[in-house]
C-alpha cells in the first residue's frame, strides 16, 4: 500500500502534462521537486517503507507540489475576464493542483493510520488538517485540528492547530469551544496577530453572554492595537456598542464612545443597523427612538429617521415605514435634505413602492384580494410620494401608479391614472412613456372584469388618444375600427365619418376595414331612407376616395340593384301583380339599372307571365333571362327553368318547352347540377315527341361533353333508336348500338334493339349478316347471364322464342310417326314417340330456365298437346285383323301406356297454370294451356297496333 | 592457500619435551583428580602446549567452586596470551568470576560491558594489576568504558595509561605478534585520546592528537577518516577532502568505508558545492545500490552458516573471489583486520601443535589432547566465519545508513536549490581552487592533490575549493 501510495506520487504528472502554464522559475522549482520525490521514494524503498519522516516527506512534497500548481492557476483563473471566467468550471480550473493536494493528504493519512506513535504525528495532523481545509473539507480539517492539538509536541504547530481550531469554532458559532483555545493561543503569544485573535474571542465571550470579560478584552485590545499590534480598533469601535447595549450599559458607551471622540448618534445608528441584520429589530427600534429623544440636531434626527426607514424596511414594517418616509417628505420640502440623506431617502421610498407594485403584481395574494388591495393603495401612496420627491417624473410616477392599480385589478383608477400620465407625458415630450401609458390603457380597456359601462366610458378618450400616436400601425388599424365603432355605437355618426376618413387615409389599401365601415355608415342612412349620402358615399367611392374591393364594389352595385328592386319586390308582395310587372319592365329598360337587376327583372318577368300563363311571354322573358343570367345563379334557378319547359310542354308549346329544356342544358352543361340529367332528358324526349330525331340526336351528342351519367346517355340512345327503326334510318341507328355495344354492361339491352336491325337484314335478304347478328345476340344473353345483369323481358322472349322453335319441330316429328301393326312396327313407332317426349320435356326445363314467361307457355303448350294426343291415340288405336282376345288384351296393356301418359298431361297443364298464375305470365298461349279443347272457352283478338296516342299524346 | 596451508605447514614452535613428559605421566596416573588435573594444565602449558590443554582448562574452571591458584593462574594466563580470550568467551560468568586472573577478569569485563553494565566491567577491570601482562589491553577497554560513560578525564587519562603501557611492554614481549598487538594497542589508545578529545570538542587538539599516529601504522588508514571528520567539524572542508580523497590511493584499496563518500558528499554540501555533492550521491547509488541489494539477499540466503563464511574468507585468502562482488572488498578489508588476525593467527598457532602432536608416540593422552585441537580449531573457523559475517553484516548496516545518509544530503541538495530559487537566482562564480581557502597547522604538509598519490603525501592533500555559501 505504501510503497503503491509512493509510486503513484511519482507518477503523478507535474511538467509535461501540465495543463496549468507555468513559469519558467515555477517549472524549475517543480523539476527539483520531482527529484525530491524520486530521492525520497529510493529512500523509502532503502527503509522498507518503515520511516514516518520519509513517508511525511511525501506529503510534504506533494503538497508543494499543489501549492505551486495552485498559484500558477489562481493567476491563470484571474487573467480570464470575469464574464468568461464566470462560465469555467472552477473545478477543472484548479483540478493539478488538487490532484497533488490529495496526494499529500492519502501520504500523510497513511502516516497517521500506520505509525501512529510517531514522534511528529502532531505535525502530520497539522498538515492533514491543513490540506483539508486547503481543499474545503471543514468537517475533516476540524478532526485533524482537534488531533495535532491532541498530540504536537512541537509548541509552535500546537499553537499554529490551537488557533486555527478555534478560528474553526468560531466561525462554527461553537464560541464556547473557542475560548479556552482562544486563551491558549493568546497566552502562549504576543504575535501581531493578538489583536485579532483577542477580538474573537471577545466576540466568544460576547456569543456566550459573558458580556463583562467581552466588554473588558474589546477595550483592551482597542488600546492595545496599533503599534506591533493588527490595527483592530475601527472593528473594536464598530463592535463594542453592541456589547454595551446587551450588557445594558449605554452610559458607558456613550462615555466610551466620546472617549475616543465619536458621535454616540452615529455609533448607534450603526449598531442599530447592526442588529438589524441580526433580526433584532425591537432592539434596535428602542435604541433608536432612545437616541431620537436625546438628539436635537435636525441632521442628525434626519439620519435616526433614515435608520428607521430602514429598520422598517428590513422588518416589512410598512405602515411605519410609511408614515416614517412621510415625514422625511415633508422634511424635505420644507428644507431640501443633503444629497446623500435625499438618496437614501428616494430609494427606500423608490424601493418601497416598486416592492409593493411586485408584490401586488404577484399571485402571491390573489386569493386574498383585501392583502392585495392594501398592498396597492400603498404601493400608490409611495409612488405619490416619489413624485412628490421627483415633481420633474410626475408622469412617470402616475404610470407607474396605474401599473399598480393594473396589477389590483382596479382597471377604472388604471384607466384614470393612464389617460392623466399620458397627458403628462405627451405635455413633456416623453415618447416612451406616452407609448407606454397607452399599452397601460389599451390593457385595461381589454379587462374583462372592467365594467362594460365604465369601458365604453373610456372607448373614445383611449383610443382617440392613441390614433394621435400610432396611425399606421397594425394596432392603429385595430384601434380605428375600435374607436369607429365605439362613437357610431355612441350614436356619433359624423365623428365616426371622421374616423372613417383617417383611417381610410392611413390605410388606403385596407379594403376590407373601409368597407366595413362604409357599410355601417351607408345602412345607418339607407336605414333612415336618407339615399343621399348612401348614393354619395357610392360616388366617392366610385371617384376613388375610397378605395375598395371589386367584391364590395359588386356588392355595392347589389345595394343599388337592391335599391332599384325593394320597391316592385315590395308591390309583388302585396299581390299587385300588374304593378310589378310594369316595375320589372322599367327596370329591364332602364340605362341606370345593374345588369344583375335586369336580369333579375327578366327573371321575374318570366316568372310572372308564367303564373299569368302566357306562354310566349314566359319563353320569351324565360330565354333571356337565361341568356344574361350567370351559370351560377342558373344552376341555382335550374329547377324553375324546368318547370317553365314542362309548363309549356303541358301547353303543347313543344317547340318552346323544347328550346328552353335545350337552352338550359347548354347553359349547365359544365356545372355540377342535380337539374342536368332532367333538363337533358326533357330536351331528347321533347324532342322525339315533337318528332324532332334530329334534335335528339343533337342533344344526346352533348351527353359526354357535359359529363350526363352514362346510363340516362343510354336510355336516351335507345329511345332514339327505337325513333330511328320506326322512320328506317337504319345507318344512325347501326352508329348508335355501336356506340352503345361499346359499354359491355349494354349487352342485354342491345338484344331487342338487334333483333330490329336483324330482322331488317333478313328482309332485305342479307342472310348472312343477319346471322351474325343472331349469334352476336346469343352472346350478349349468354354474357348477361354470366354478369348477372338484368336482361329485358323482350329479349328473353327472344332468346326463348328460339329454343321454342326446337321444341316445335320435335312436336311435328311426333306427329308424323304413325301407330300401325304388325306389332313390331307398332312397338318402334311407340317407343320412338315416348323417346321425343322425353327430348321435348328435356328442352321445357330448358326453356324454363330462360325466364321468358311467353316461352314457358309456349313450350307448355307443344308438350301437353304432345301428351295429349299421343295417349289419345295410343288409347284409340285397335291393331287391325287381330282376334278380340287379342285386342283385349292388347287394350289392357296399352291401358297401362296412355294411362299415365294422360295423367302426365294433365300434371303439365296443372303446373302451367301455376306458373302463368304465379310469376303473372301474359301470352298468347296461355289460352291454349289453360284450357283444352274440350273446355269451349272463347277468346277475342283486337285489331293490330290498336295503340291510342303516341308518345306526344297526339293520337 | 590459508587453511590449507595452515593444515599442513610446519612452524617452528619451541616444545619443552620434559613437561609433555611431566604431563604424560600424571595423565596416566591421575586425571580424573582436581589435582591431577591442574597438573597436567601447568605441564602442558609448560611444556608450549598452549592450546591442546584448552578444553580440560576450561573443564577444569567449570568443575571447580574454588579460585585458582596463583601457579594454575600463571598457566592460564600463559595460555590466554596465547590462544587470545575467545576460546574462554563462552564460558559462563559465574564460572568466570572465579578466577582471578587477570585475562579471564578481562573475558568478564568484555562480557558484562556487552551486557550492558559498564560499571560492572570497570570492577572487573580493575582487579587488574598493572604489571599484568594484559594491563595495556585492560586500560584501553577501561578507558573506552570511561568515555562510553561520559567521563572524559578519565576516559583520556587511562588512554594515556594505555599508551605507557604498550610502549614500556613493547620492548619486553618474545614475539613479533605480540609486539605488532601492543603497537597496535598503543596506537588504538592515541587515537582514543584523539576522539575524547573530539567528543569535548576540542577539534584543534585532536587534529594534533591524531597526527601522532604514524602514517605506517596498523591503524592509522581508519584514523585518516577520522581527522577528516575532524577538519570538518573545523570547517576546514578542503582539508576533509583532501583527508577523504588518501582513501583512492591504491594503498588503501583494502579499505571499503562507505562513509568516506557520505562524508565528502557532505563536505560538499557544506561548501555549497551542490553539483559535486549531488554527483557523489548520484555515483555512490550508481555504484553500491545494485550491489548493496545483492549483498543482502546474499547474507540472507547464508544465514549463520558460520562454517560458510569461514571457507568463504579461506577461499578469499586462497585468492579465489567471493560468488557476489561486493564482498570482495569486505573480505579484503577483514583481512588487514587486528582481530580477524589475531584469530588466524591463534587458528594456525593450533594448527601447528596440532601437527606437532601428530607426530608424537600416540599414547592415550597424546590421542586425546590432539583431539582437543581439534575440536579448538573448528572453534576457531567457527569464530572466524562468525566474525567474517558479522563484518559483513556490519559493512551492510554501513551501507544502508550510508544510502540514507547519501538521500538525504541529496535531499539537502535540493531543498537548498529549490529554497535559491525561491528567493533569488543569484548564482555564485564558478572560480574554484585557491590557496587562501585552506588552513593549516604546522604538523601538516600542504599538498594539493594532482591526480597522483605519494605514499608520504596520504593524508596530507589539501583541496582549494571555494565555498559557494
Amino acid at each position: 500500500m505504501l510503497k503503491h501510495l509512493i509510486l503513484l506520487s511519482l507518477l503523478l504528472p507535474s511538467l509535461a502534462s501540465g495543463r496549468a502554464t507555468l513559469d519558467e522559475r515555477r517549472k524549475k522549482i517543480l523539476a527539483i521537486v520531482d527529484e525530491e520525490l524520486a530521492e525520497v521514494t529510493r529512500l523509502a524503498k532503502q527503509q522498507e517503507y518503515k520511516a514516518p519522516e520519509t513517508l511525511l516527506r511525501v506529503a510534504e512534497l506533494n503538497l508543494e507540489k499543489g501549492r505551486l500548481f495552485r498559484e500558477a492557476e489562481n493567476e491563470q483563473y484571474l487573467a480570464v475576464p470575469p464574464a468568461e471566467r464566470m462560465r469555467l468550471n472552477k473545478r477543472e480550473s484548479f483540478a493539478q493542483s488538487t490532484r497533488f493536494f490529495s496526494a499529500a493528504n492519502d501520504a500523510a493519512l497513511v502516516v497517521a493510520k500506520k505509525f501512529a506513535s510517531y514522534s511528529a504525528i502532531g505535525e502530520v495532523y497539522y498538515i492533514l488538517a491543513y490540506n483539508f481545509k486547503e481543499l474545503g473539507d471543514e468537517a475533516q480539517a476540524r478532526k485533524y485540528f482537534q488531533l495535532a492539538v491532541g498530540k504536537s509536541r512541537d509548541p509552535k504547530v500546537l499553537g499554529k492547530s490551537r488557533q486555527a481550531l478555534a478560528d474553526i469554532y468560531f466561525n462554527d458559532k461553537k464560541y464556547a469551544a473557542a475560548i479556552p483555545l482562544y486563551e491558549s493561543t493568546l497566552k502562549a503569544s504576543e504575535e501581531k496577530w493578538w489583536t485579532k485573535d483577542a477580538f474573537n474571542l471577545a466576540w466568544s465571550y460576547y456569543r456566550t453572554r459573558n458580556y463583562d470579560r467581552a466588554i473588558a478584552l474589546m477595550r483592551e485590545v482597542h488600546r492595545k492595537s496599533g503599534g506591533k499590534y493588527i490595527d483592530m480598533r475601527s472593528a473594536v469601535e464598530r463592535d463594542i456598542g453592541i456589547f454595551y447595549v446587551d450588557a445594558n450599559r449605554i452610559n458607558e458607551a456613550i462615555q466610551f464612545f466620546e472617549s475616543v471622540g465619536l458621535s454616540y448618534t452615529d455609533q448607534f445608528i450603526k449598531i442599530a443597523t447592526a442588529i438589524t441584520a441580526q433580526g433584532r429589530f425591537d432592539q434596535a427600534e428602542k435604541l433608536l427612538e432612545k437616541v431620537k429623544g436625546i438628539e436635537k440636531d435636525r441632521g442628525r434626527r434626519i439620519e435616526i429617521l433614515l435608520a428607521e426607514l430602514n429598520l422598517f424596511d428590513k422588518f416589512n414594517r410598512t405602515n411605519e415605514h410609511l408614515a416614517t418616509a412621510r415625514e422625511l417628505v415633508g422634511l424635505h420640502l420644507k428644507t431640501p435634505l443633503e444629497k446623500a440623506q435625499f438618496e437614501r431617502l428616494s430609494f427606500q421610498v423608490n424601493k418601497k413602492a416598486a416592492e409593493l407594485q411586485k408584490a401586488t403584481a404577484s399571485d402571491v395574494y390573489d386569493n386574498v384580494p383585501r392583502i392585495k388591495q392594501q398592498k396597492a393603495r400603498e404601493s400608490i401612496a409611495y409612488f405619490d410620494l416619489s413624485a412628490q420627491l421627483n415633481p420633474g417624473r410626475r408622469s412617470e410616477k402616475l404610470f407607474f401608479q396605474g401599473e399598480t392599480a393594473f396589477a389590483a385589478g382596479d382597471f377604472a383608477k388604471a384607466l384614470g391614472l393612464y389617460v392623466s400620465a399620458f397627458d403628462g407625458a405627451r405635455t413633456d415630450g416623453d415618447k416612451k412613456l406616452l407609448s407606454q401609458s397607452l399599452e397601460g390603457m389599451l390593457a385595461a380597456l381589454g379587462q374583462s372584469a372592467l365594467p362594460k359601462a365604465t369601458a365604453e366610458r373610456f372607448y373614445v378618450p383611449v383610443y382617440s388618444r392613441y390614433v394621435t400616436v400610432d396611425a399606421r400601425s397594425n394596432r392603429a388599424s385595430s384601434i380605428f375600427v375600435k374607436l369607429f365603432n365605439a362613437q357610431f355605437d355612441g350614436g356619433d355618426v359624423p365623428e365616426a365619418e371622421k374616423t372613417l376618413g383617417s383611417f381610410a387615409k392611413n390605410f388606403p389599401g385596407d379594403f376590407k376595414t373601409q368597407e366595413a365601415m362604409l357599410a355601417k355608415v351607408m345602412e345607418h342612412y339607407r336605414g333612415r331612407k336618407d339615399y343621399a349620402p348612401v348614393k354619395s358615399y357610392v360616388a366617392r367611392i366610385n371617384s376613388g376616395e375610397f378605395k375598395v374591393s371589386a367584391k364590395y364594389a359588386e356588392a355595392l352595385r347589389s345595394l343599388m340593384t337592391k335599391l332599384q328592386i325593394e320597391g316592385v319586390q315590395q308591390s309583388l308582395e302585396r299581390g299587385e301583380k300588374a304593378v310589378a310587372l310594369k316595375g320589372y319592365h322599367q327596370i329591364h329598360a332602364s340605362s341606370e339599372s345593374t345588369p344583375k337587376a335586369k336580369v333579375n327583372a327578366a327573371y321575374n318577368l318570366a316568372a310572372l307571365y308564367f303564373e299569368l300563363g302566357d306562354t310566349a311571354q314566359t319563353y320569351s322573358w324565360a330565354t333571356r333571362a337565361l341568356q344574361e343570367m350567370e351559370v351560377a345563379d342558373v344552376v341555382k334557378f335550374a329547377d324553375s327553368y324546368l318547370s317553365i319547359a314542362a309548363g309549356l310542354f303541358l301547353r303543347q308549346q313543344f317547340t318552346p318547352s323544347a328550346d328552353l329544356s335545350h337552352r338550359l342544358l347548354v347553359k349547365i352543361c359544365r356545372e355540377g347540377s342535380k337539374s342536368k340529367s332532367a333538363s337533358f332528358k326533357n330536351a331528347a324526349f321533347i324532342a322525339l315527341a315533337n318528332e324532332d330525331v334530329k334534335k335528339a340526336i343533337e342533344v344526346q351528342s352533348m351527353a359526354a361533353t357535359c359529363g350526363v351519367p352514362e346510363a340516362t346517355a343510354t336510355e336516351v340512345s335507345l329511345e332514339i333508336l327505337k325513333d330511328l327503326g320506326k322512320s328506317k334510318q337504319w345507318d344512325t341507328y347501326e352508329r348508335i348500338l355501336r356506340d352503345l355495344e361499346r359499354n359491355p354492361k349494354n349487352a342485354p339491352l342491345l338484344i331487342k334493339p338487334y333483333e330490329d336491325y336483324r330482322r331488317e337484314l333478313a328482309n332485305i335478304g342479307q342472310a348472312e349478316e343477319a346471322a351474325g347478328i343472331a349469334e352476336k345476340q346469343n352472346r350478349f344473353y349468354q354474357q348477361a347471364k354470366t354478369q348477372k345483369l338484368d336482361v329485358p323481358v323482350e329479349a328473353l322472349d327472344l332468346m326463348a322464342e328460339r329454343l321454342v322453335s326446337a321444341i316445335a319441330e320435335k312436336k311435328r316429328q311426333l306427329d308424323q310417326i304413325r301407330l300401325s301393326f304388325p306389332q313390331a312396327v307398332f312397338e318402334t313407332a311407340l317407343k320412338a314417340k315416348l323417346q321425343l317426349l322425353d327430348q321435348m320435356a328435356t328442352d321445357v326445363n330448358q326453356l324454363q330456365r330462360v325466364g321468358s314467361g311467353k316461352g314457358i307457355v309456349e313450350g307448355y303448350r307443344y308438350i301437353i298437346t304432345g301428351y295429349e294426343e299421343f295417349g289419345e291415340t295410343l288409347k284409340a288405336f285397335t291393331p287391325p285383323e287381330k282376334s278380340p282376345e287379342f285386342i283385349e288384351s292388347f287394350r289392357k296393356a296399352m291401358a297401362d301406356v296412355h294411362g299415365p301418359i294422360l295423367q302426365n298431361a294433365r300434371k303439365q297443364r296443372a303446373e302451367v297454370r301455376k306458373l302463368i298464375s304465379d310469376n303473372k305470365i301474359l301470352s298468347l298461349s296461355n289460352f291454349s294451356v289453360l284450357f283444352s279443347e274440350k273446355d269451349v272457352h272463347k277468346r277475342y283478338f283486337t285489331q293490330k297496333e290498336a295503340v291510342l296516342m303516341d308518345r306526344g299524346g297526339r293520337r | 592457500m590459508f587453511s590449507k596451508l595452515l593444515l599442513t605447514s610446519l612452524l617452528a614452535i619451541p616444545v619443552a619435551f620434559a613437561s609433555f613428559e611431566s604431563a604424560e605421566r600424571t595423565y596416566g596416573k591421575s586425571s580424573a583428580s582436581y589435582a591431577g588435573s591442574r597438573r597436567l594444565v601447568i605441564d602442558l602449558v609448560k611444556a608450549g602446549h598452549y592450546y591442546s590443554p584448552v578444553p580440560w582448562m576450561k573443564d577444569f574452571i567449570v568443575r571447580t567452586d574454588r579460585a585458582l591458584d596463583s601457579e594454575l593462574e600463571g598457566a592460564l594466563d600463559t595460555m590466554l596470551y596465547h590462544t587470545g580470550v575467545k576460546p574462554f568467551e563462552a564460558l559462563p560468568e559465574d564460572q568466570l568470576r572465579r578466577s582471578r586472573s587477570g585475562s579471564i577478569r578481562f573475558i568478564l569485563a568484555k562480557k558484562l560491558f556487552k551486557r550492558g553494565k559498564p560499571q560492572e566491567a570497570l570492577i572487573e577491570l580493575n582487579g587488574v594489576s598493572a604489571d599484568h601482562p594484559a594491563y595495556p589491553f585492560v586500560a584501553n577497554f577501561k578507558a573506552t568504558i570511561f568515555s562510553h560513560l561520559g567521563n572524559f578525564p578519565d576516559a583520556e587519562s587511562y588512554f594515556r595509561d594505555c599508551v605507557r603501557a604498550s610502549e614500556s611492554r613493547m620492548g619486553k614481549v618474545d614475539t613479533v605478534t605480540m609486539r605488532d598487538q601492543l603497537e597496535m594497542n598503543r596506537d588504538y589508545c592515541v587515537a582514543g585520546v584523539a576522539r575524547v578529545q573530539f567528543a569535548t570538542r576540542d577539534y584543534k587538539k585532536a587534529e594534533l592528537t591524531y597526527l601522532d599516529i604514524e602514517k605506517d601504522s596498523f591503524v592509522w588508514p581508519e584514523i585518516l577518516f577520522e581527522e577528516a571528520w575532524n577538519s570538518y567539524y573545523q570547517k576546514n572542508y578542503n582539508r576533509t577532502l583532501g583527508k577523504l580523497v588518501s582513501y583512492k590511493a591504491p594503498v588503501f584499496n583494502f579499505i571499503f568505508r562507505p562513509e568516506v563518500d557520505v562524508l565528502k558528499a557532505l563536505t560538499y554540501l557544506k561548501m555549497c558545492l551542490y553539483d559535486d555533492a549531488k554527483k557523489t550521491v548520484d555515483d555512490f547509488y550508481s555504484e553500491l545500490e545494485a550491489p548493496s541489494r545483492e549483498l543482502r539477499s546474499y547474507l540472507i540466503s547464508r544465514g549463520k552458516d558460520y562454517r560458510y563464511f569461514y571457507n568463504l574468507m579461506a577461499d578469499f585468502e586462497d585468492n579465489r573471489p567471493a560468488p557476489v562482488p561486493l564482498v570482495n572488498p569486505i573480505l579484503r578489508s577483514i583481512r588487514k583486520d587486528a582481530a580477524y588476525r589475531e584469530m588466524k593467527s591463534a587458528l594456525s598457532a593450533a594448527i601447528g601443535e596440532y601437527n606437532e602432536l601428530r607426530k608424537k608416540p600416540q599414547t592415550a593422552m597424546t590421542q586425546n589432547l590432539v583431539k582437543n585441537v581439534r575440536v579448538l580449531a573448528d572453534e576457531y573457523r567457527t569464530s572466524i566465519g562468525a566474525y567474517v559475517r558479522a563484518v559483513l553484516v556490519s559493512k551492510y548496516s554501513e551501507l544502508y545508513t550510508s544510502f540514507q545518509g547519501m538521500s538525504y544530503i541529496k535531499l539537502e541538495v535540493l531543498a537548498q536549490r529549490k529554497e535559491r530559487l525561491y528567493q533569488t537566482d543569484a548564482s555564485p562564480s564558478k572560480k574554484r581552487g585557491d590557496v587562501k581557502y585552506i588552513d593549516r597547522n604546522d604538523k601538516q604538509y600542504f599538498w594539493t592533490f594532482n591526480g597522483e598519490f605519494w605514499a608520504d603525501e596520504l593524508g596530507d592533500y589539501v583541496f582549494a575549493l571555494r565555498s559557494e555559501c
